[in-house]
């Protein structure tokens, strides 16, 4: 009997927050939020069938490349501090000699270099495709 | 193989984005060449007119770029077709171009034709264009009671849309707290309230409880706009102060104009929607002379099966499927809803409207845009 009652009582809670939806929702929020849902499923049907977009999102699901945009991003930020915290001044071929010097800049010229030179041959692979 | 679509409606959309998807591959390796014809850049929602003129949507929630919903993949061309040669596989347009074809889908859709009833244009308002809808609803604005009148011709597109509309003025009118100053008679042309009997059957009651009066048998004969009164063809006559008109539709003109059919609704295979006469023609949409209600929900069903069996034939020499008669139709009665679901076979049988199929109708509106991309 006891569990028959909390059956009902469940019941009831169900029925009062069916109502209580009911009673929130307008036209005017169900046309934004079926606007947003069919934008949203017209975008995830581009996104699925783009070649290029998949593989990326692929790619960027591996470790060591969400370090990389994690690094990416947090020398974004960085950097825009810098560059906002410096006056601007005239370069000089001097300048851009002690620029080289500084650590980890040679890396990142390696990095670019990699970067070019695989990009290159990628797009070179696709041409002939 | 060269595809060629004549109309960029809800039903020549859905067919160029389907056949897009299911020939993705031979249209990659250049085997199959999709194009589009079309009289607008833009793609129009069109059961959104019936809320336009309650102001309960603005005219331009009802467009979208036509490019934008269909697949890249389709060559889409606003330039409108002026000359069929069905004999030759070749049309030409408007632009002086000819586009020659294996496969033709003809999905032009229908027009208003308010002009071939004297005094209906001058002395009815109608919801059938933008502009008409906007003007409906500034006079109803202005309406503070007396007699309203709306009257109906056939054939004509979306066969719910005067019960609708007469559901939505009683509704309108309550909402503003005048309903009791507002005296609605429903004119309809043949022995009962509609033409799909068991819509007649439901509406009959709902009009009684609302209050809203009826004539059937009333073919709208001539409008006297300065006397303001409508008369029928059976010698009845109704004297209004605003006159609400569902008018008469015809095929397209160019339609009309190349002999494809009578008042430009075309001769079709009611099962495989070819045009009779031209197996590599299919015709979809209200362009048809089918006996099936000319709304999108058709032209949908139709647009699916279409595509299918041009798909099938290219891939394996057969088509796969046929078109039932399929039509699904959302009834808007006030803040409510039902819909009306049937097809060669089985009639409709309307349930009591409630609130939440009025919020699906209300979601389809937005989620028209899904569906005629080809992904619901």
């Amino acid at each position: 009997m006891a569990e028959q009652q909390n059956k009902i009582k469940e019941l009831s809670e169900l029925e009062t927050i069916a109502c209580a939806i009911k009673d929130a929702l307008s036209d005017d929020m169900i046309t934004r939020l079926s606007s947003t849902l069919s934008e949203g499923i017209s975008l995830v049907d581009r996104i699925t069938r783009n070649e290029a977009l998949m593989r990326l999102i692929r790619d960027l699901d591996r470790p060591e490349n969400q370090r990389f945009l994690v690094s990416l991003s947090a020398a974004l930020s960085a950097s825009n501090k810098d560059f906002i915290a410096t006056p601007s001044n005239k370069g000089s071929a001097l300048k851009m000699y002690r620029l080289i010097r500084e650590p980890g800049i040679y890396d990142m010229l390696q990095l670019l270099s990699s970067f070019s030179k695989h990009f290159s041959s990628s797009m070179h692979n696709k041409k002939k495709e | 193989m060269k595809i060629l679509i004549v109309g960029g409606g809800t039903g020549g959309s859905i067919v160029a984005n389907n056949l897009a998807r299911q020939l993705s591959g031979k249209i990659r390796d250049g085997e199959v060449d999709i194009t589009m014809l079309s009289a607008s850049d833009k793609h129009m929602y069109q059961p959104g007119l019936l809320y336009v003129a309650f102001g309960e949507m603005m005219p331009d929630e009802l467009y979208r770029d036509q490019a934008s919903l269909l697949e890249s993949s389709i060559n889409f061309q606003v330039d409108p077709v002026e000359q069929f040669k069905l004999d030759e596989n070749w049309v030409k347009t408007q632009s002086g171009k000819t586009y020659d074809y294996d496969i033709l889908v003809i999905a032009t859709g229908s027009r208003v034709m308010p002009n071939k009833t004297p005094g209906l244009d001058e002395g009815a308002h109608s919801f059938y264009t933008e502009k008409g809808a906007v003007e409906l609803f500034k006079s109803l604005r202005e309406f503070e009671g007396g007699k309203l009148a709306i009257v109906v011709g056939v054939p004509h597109k979306c066969p719910i849309a005067p019960v609708e509309f007469t559901f939505a003025l009683d509704q309108y009118f309550k909402d503003r707290g005048i309903r009791d100053k507002v005296e609605i008679k429903y004119h309809y042309p043949i022995n009962r309230i509609h033409s799909i009997e068991n819509v007649a059957k439901w509406a009959k009651p709902e009009f009684d409880k609302m209050g809203i009066e009826y004539e059937t048998l009333f073919n709208v004969e001539e409008v006297d706009v300065e006397n303001k009164i409508v008369k029928s063809m059976e010698g009845s006559e109704y004297q209004y102060d605003m006159l609400v008109s569902i008018p008469e539709h015809h095929g397209m003109g160019v339609i009309e104009d190349n002999d494809l059919g009578q008042n430009g609704w075309i001769p079709t295979d009611r099962y495989k929607l070819t045009m009779n006469g031209h197996d590599n023609v299919y015709v979809i949409g209200d362009t048809t002379n089918l006996p099936v209600s000319k709304t999108g929900s058709a032209a949908h069903f139709e647009a699916e099966s279409v595509a299918t069996n041009i798909a099938s034939i290219i891939k394996i020499g057969t088509p796969v499927t046929e078109y039932d008669g399929k039509v699904m139709c959302f009834i808007e009665a006030g803040h409510e809803a039902t819909y009306a679901m049937f097809d060669y076979l089985n009639p409709p049988d309307l349930k009591t409207p409630n609130k939440s199929m009025h919020w699906l109708k209300m979601s389809y509106n937005q989620m028209y845009w899904t569906s005629v991309r080809g992904l619901l």
